[in-house]
Parts: C-alpha cells; structure tokens; sequence
C-alpha cells in the first residue's frame, strides 16, 4: 500500500466544492508550471505554514 | 518471526529511524490522510497494529502503534479523515510481548516473551493543541487571574490547586528565597509542560494542615559538606 493511495487527484481538488478557492486556485497555478519547480516551491511553501502554525499555537494566536 | 509490539517508530520513505527516535515527542502536524488497522508496516507476517497516515509539510508520513486506535476514540476532538490534526507521544508504558517463531509454511513453531515498551498517544485537532499550548501558558505565567481562568476552565482547577499548595508548601517549609522560587518554578514548569502534552491533569486533593515539618533545605544537599 503506497503513502500516496488516498491522495484524490487534481481534477477533484479542484472540482470539490469543499475546496476552499485559495487550494483550486493554487493548484490551478501550479499545474501550469514546472513539475520540480512548483513542488519545490511548494514544499518550501508548506514547510513555512507549519512553522507559521506552530508559532502561532506557541504565542496563543489560535483558540 | 513475526514483531507483536509493531507500534515503535514512524515510517515514510527516506525516514531514518535513529532520527525519529532522538525526535522523542514531537508533535506531528498534518492533515489526516487516512487511518485503520492494519498489520505493521502492511507486511502480512508482522502482528496487528493500528496506523494513521498523515500529510505533513515534508510529505506524507505514517505513525504505527496499537494506542493509535484508542487515542482516536478518546479524543476530545473527535478527529477524521481530512481534518488538520496534531499526533503526539505522552508516554511509554511497559508491555510483554509475545514473538512468534514460524517455519517455513508460517506455522507458529516456538514463541518467546520479552518486555519492550509501547508508547501512548494523544490525537487531536490541531486547534486543541493550541487551546493546550494557550492553557499551559497561563498557568505558567506569574501574573495569571487563576479566578477568572478557571471559571472559563474548571479543568485547570487541580492545576491551580497543584500551584497554590506548592507555594504554600514552599511558603511553610523552604527557608532560602532562592529554593523557593526555584521549588515553584519547577512545579509551575511541570504542569505547564504536561498541559501543553495533552497529557491529563492531575487531581489535587487538599489535606489538612498538620504541624510543620524540618526539612533540608534545597541549597544543601546531603552530601554537601557542612562548612
């Protein structure tokens, strides 16, 4: 069993409507770009909203 | 031979266990993928155990272990597939387990017991861990209104209990002002530490008052010498 098998696909991230329109929007872009790029970018990008949540959970910005 | 404990460690690609060890109790963070049992590592000789598959910011990751279940069903926040949701071990519990030697048709030919540990987990929504991480925070800090706050959490009421009997404990029997703020910085950071692990809070029971007991004082140690 592969870590990857519940990942839905493109299409349904974007055809769910429970989706929100920053994620179909970002898909949408990044799709368009170069594979290695936009997933090195995009592991950048993830690795700085963890950090972001985990500062903001350690300054008790999230109830 | 088959691993029944099969709920030690983390696996993903490229994951070196060594690193996932000295990691200890880090809080995963990730969007919970999916969850079930399982037998470890998907092999079908080893023992069963119990899985959440979680997507981090460094790619997908799977937990293993038989709590996993348990720390799902008890959770306050009731978490499932799709929330964003923080995994954390709170402890390790003594367990014997049970290896089951097989021959080469997979019968069970021979078995052995050894104790190893298990470890226990706390799953959650991520937002309880804040709350948590909040919580931990004021009773950790000086100037807290503890009336007002335990009116918003009844649940830290033993912890201002815990804090109110240790300054009173401090008060009455450690002399040197210096031990006492150290005593009571060391009860404040234990219970703050223990909230923010979602681990459960202790329940303090107020006793009577007896007569004051003569204690060491934290500055001398037994061994110290006494000039």
């Amino acid at each position: 069993m592969s870590d990857f098998e519940e990942l839905p696909s493109v299409e349904t991230v974007i055809e769910d409507p429970a989706s929100s329109y920053w994620l179909k929007a970002s898909v949408q872009t990044a799709i368009q770009r170069d594979p290695v790029e936009a997933l090195n970018d995009a592991l950048l990008l993830a690795a700085l909203l963890d950090q972001r949540l985990r500062d903001a959970m350690q300054l008790g910005l999230l109830s | 031979m088959s691993r029944d404990s099969g709920d030690i460690g983390t696996s993903s690609a490229g994951r070196r266990p060594d690193l996932d060890r000295r990691r200890g109790k880090e809080l995963v963070i990730g969007r919970l993928v999916a969850h079930g049992r399982a037998h470890y590592q998907f092999r079908s000789e080893e023992d069963p155990s119990y899985y959440l598959k979680i997507l981090t910011s460094s790619g997908p990751r799977t937990l293993w272990g038989k709590d996993l279940d348990r720390a799902l069903r008890d959770a306050e926040t009731q978490p499932k597939a799709g929330d964003l949701i923080g995994a954390r071990r709170r402890a390790r519990e003594a367990v014997t387990v049970t290896s089951r030697h097989r021959d080469d048709k997979g019968h069970v030919v021979s078995t052995s017991e050894r104790i190893t540990h298990r470890s226990l987990w706390v799953v959650e929504k991520v937002t309880y861990f804040a709350e948590r991480a909040r919580l931990a925070r004021q009773v950790r800090e000086d100037q807290v209104d503890a009336k007002a706050t335990v009116k918003r959490h009844p649940e830290l009421l033993s912890s201002f209990l815990s804090v109110r009997a240790a300054e009173e404990f401090a008060k009455n029997r450690i002399p040197s002002v210096e031990d006492r703020q150290r005593f009571l910085e060391l009860i404040r950071g234990v219970l703050s530490a223990s909230i923010h692990e979602g681990t459960p809070l202790p329940n303090v029971r107020l006793k009577d008052r007896g007569a004051p007991v003569k204690l060491m004082p934290l500055s001398k140690r037994r061994d110290d010498p006494t000039r």
